[in-house]
């Protein structure tokens, strides 16, 4: 069964710490099929880091919110770095365990990803120890939906 | 601060004919002087001022004027280290109207000192309380104790070496890292003396804002007839929920995260659509921009931290 | 063509919350008749909203807060309201970029939601609706007889 693996989480790791210098070089080594579980071990991560920033509940109007702080955050930095802010509503709801039954566009998906688990690790990872502890849970999480799902999802 | 307090500072803090080299000296000011002026008319810049200044003190200029008459005979390029833009400043028809002011500010008193000042209140001796017709002779007696006072005032021999010795440690400082005849009169400062953008609008402006809003509102021609067939509609159906945005606070449903273990209680997210090429090429793609972001915000930081530690 | 006392009656019941007197005005509209009229007269006011209270100078990020704002609002709003929509609606008005692409049902149905907060937001008492109201007939007045 795959199960994530070391460069998976060396590559999560330098995104999360902004280590420029190995995050092109780890993600080019994960190759098309380290991708996948990349991806998911992403998304493990979200969902750590999303349940730090709103438990113990939350409102709509919250994730509504954050989304746009979010996307504030980023504009100043060029529109390439926006996201769709109704994906990135789904993507939260469902890092929180909140079924989104309707289908979500791998690229838009892929966008508000990406920028939601930068934007959590801004707040919710101020030292190695939060960057280890949240890689931890993350990858338990992680291969637990790998092996749930058939191979390839 | 006045220009005749300055320029008596001038005097008293550097040696005779000493000058600070002016782009370094201006740079050295911008964003230590508080610029109380009201916005409205400035042309220069308060640390362009204070340079020019100080160059024409150790040119051996007594006053403002006499500065401002030798500023405008000097060249383009000196006139640029101060900071000014030579084609508005180099104003040769205004030298006339310049002599005549001069003229009359040697008929005025000597610039005193803070001190000075504050004396002659206490002792209500204020030689600018006079009667119009004291003035003038009060100006001529002024001038002739305030040259002696301040020939008693200049400092010793010894405070003039301390001073020079001064001068030239602030100048090694901030010429450090600088190679000699290295050319600074490009160095662009922070914010353009044409950027207004915090300064209320003149009335021309004002004037002009009314027709741009026109003109915006002229642009939205097409949406009147676009929304023509269905605005009755859409006002009833849509314009009705929207009404409700009146009753707040609206009634917010809280949704409670799971406790225990995550793995356990958050299902896996929604299947990856795409094949896994499509997958990769996109992620690889993003997290190169989110490189490119994250190397610009670390400059930018950079930037930031050099530019306050000066 | 001009704007008719009935429209800007609508419109004021709209802007003043007043949903039984809103719906009865609007009843008596005809869509045919009073569509353009009433379209120019809730562009002109959405426009007028808009320009009182957003800058020229103000950078994207103010858009996207408010329609976090106003979508946060309610669960219809974040519902029925494109946040995307709504931004370039707003940026429009303040001159940037268009919303050409967007269709007629959408860009009123945003502008209706908007408006609304933007009124709630901006507390106008009796006299500054009427001289809202004025100024919005005026300019869709001006927008109609242009053809």
């Amino acid at each position: 069964m795959p199960t994530i693996t070391d460069p998976q989480v060396a590559a999560l790791r330098a995104f999360l710490v902004h280590d420029t210098d190995d995050i092109a070089a780890l993600a080019y080594q994960l190759g098309e099929n380290g991708m996948m579980g990349y991806v998911r071990l992403a998304e493990a991560a979200l969902a750590v880091a999303a349940r730090k920033r709103f438990a113990p509940q939350f409102t709509n109007a919250d994730l509504v919110k954050y989304v746009a702080s979010v996307r504030v955050s980023r504009l100043t930095d060029g529109d390439e770095f926006d996201f769709d802010p109704v994906v990135g509503e789904d993507v939260l709801r469902y890092s929180l365990g909140q079924n989104v039954t309707h289908p979500l566009e791998l690229e838009p998906r892929l966008r508000a990803i990406i920028a939601l688990l930068d934007g959590l690790a801004e707040t919710e990872l101020s030292s190695e120890a939060d960057v280890d502890e949240l890689l931890t849970d993350a990858r338990r999480i992680a291969d637990q939906w790998l092996t749930e799902r058939k191979p390839g999802t | 601060m006045s220009s005749s307090w300055l320029i008596d500072c001038v005097r008293r803090i550097l040696p005779a004919g000493a000058v600070p080299d002016p782009a370094a000296f201006r740079e050295a000011l911008t964003g230590q002087l508080a610029d109380l002026r009201k916005p409205r008319g400035i042309r220069h810049q308060l640390a362009s001022l204070v340079s020019a200044a100080v160059g024409g003190v150790a040119a051996g200029h007594g006053g403002p004027l006499a500065i401002a008459r030798a500023a405008a005979g000097w060249g383009q390029e000196v006139l640029a280290a101060h900071g000014y833009r030579a084609d508005e400043d180099h104003d040769q028809n205004s030298s006339a109207d310049l002599d005549a002011i001069i003229a009359e500010e040697d008929k005025l008193p000597e610039p005193r000192t803070r001190q000075e000042v504050a004396e002659q209140e206490q002792s209500g001796d204020d030689p600018l309380i006079r009667t119009s017709d004291e003035t003038s002779h009060r100006a001529d007696g002024e001038r002739d104790a305030g040259r002696q006072e301040d020939a008693d005032r200049w400092p010793t021999p010894e405070e003039r070496a301390h001073l020079h010795e001064t001068y030239l440690d602030w100048r090694q400082e901030v010429s450090a890292g600088r190679e000699q005849g290295m050319n600074v009169v490009g160095d662009k400062p922070d914010r353009s003396p044409d950027d207004r953008s915090d300064l209320p609008p003149t009335g021309e402006e004002l004037v002009n804002m009314e027709s741009d809003s026109m003109s915006r509102f002229d642009r939205l021609r097409n949406h009147i007839y676009k929304q023509a067939d269905d605005i009755t509609d859409v006002a009833e159906k849509t314009g009705n929920r929207a009404l409700e945005l009146w009753e707040r606070p609206p009634t917010e449903t809280h949704t409670e995260i799971p406790s225990g273990r995550p793995e356990i209680t958050n299902p896996a997210p929604p299947a990856l659509d795409g094949g896994q090429f499509v997958l990769a090429s996109l992620t690889v793609g993003m997290l190169g921009y989110e490189l490119l972001r994250a190397v610009k915000n670390r400059v930018n930081t950079w930037k930031g931290d050099s530019h306050g530690s000066k | 063509m001009a704007v008719s006392d009935q429209q800007v009656a609508t419109l004021r019941a709209f802007l003043e919350g007043d949903k039984p007197k809103y719906n009865d005005l609007l009843a008596d509209l005809d869509r045919k008749s009073d569509g353009l009229g009433y379209s120019a007269l809730v562009t002109a006011a959405f426009f007028e909203a808009v320009d009182r209270r957003f800058s020229t100078q103000s950078p994207r990020a103010d858009a996207v807060d408010y329609v976090a704002d106003v979508r946060s609002r309610s669960a219809n709003a974040a519902e029925d309201v494109d946040p995307r929509i709504a931004e370039r609606l707003i940026r429009e008005v303040l001159g940037d970029g268009s919303t050409d692409d967007v269709d007629g049902r959408t860009s009123a149905s945003t502008k209706l939601y908007l408006l609304t907060a933007l009124t709630i937001d901006a507390d106008l008492d009796a006299a500054e609706l009427d001289q809202f109201l004025g100024k919005v007939k005026k300019m869709a007045d001006h927008m109609l007889s242009r053809g």
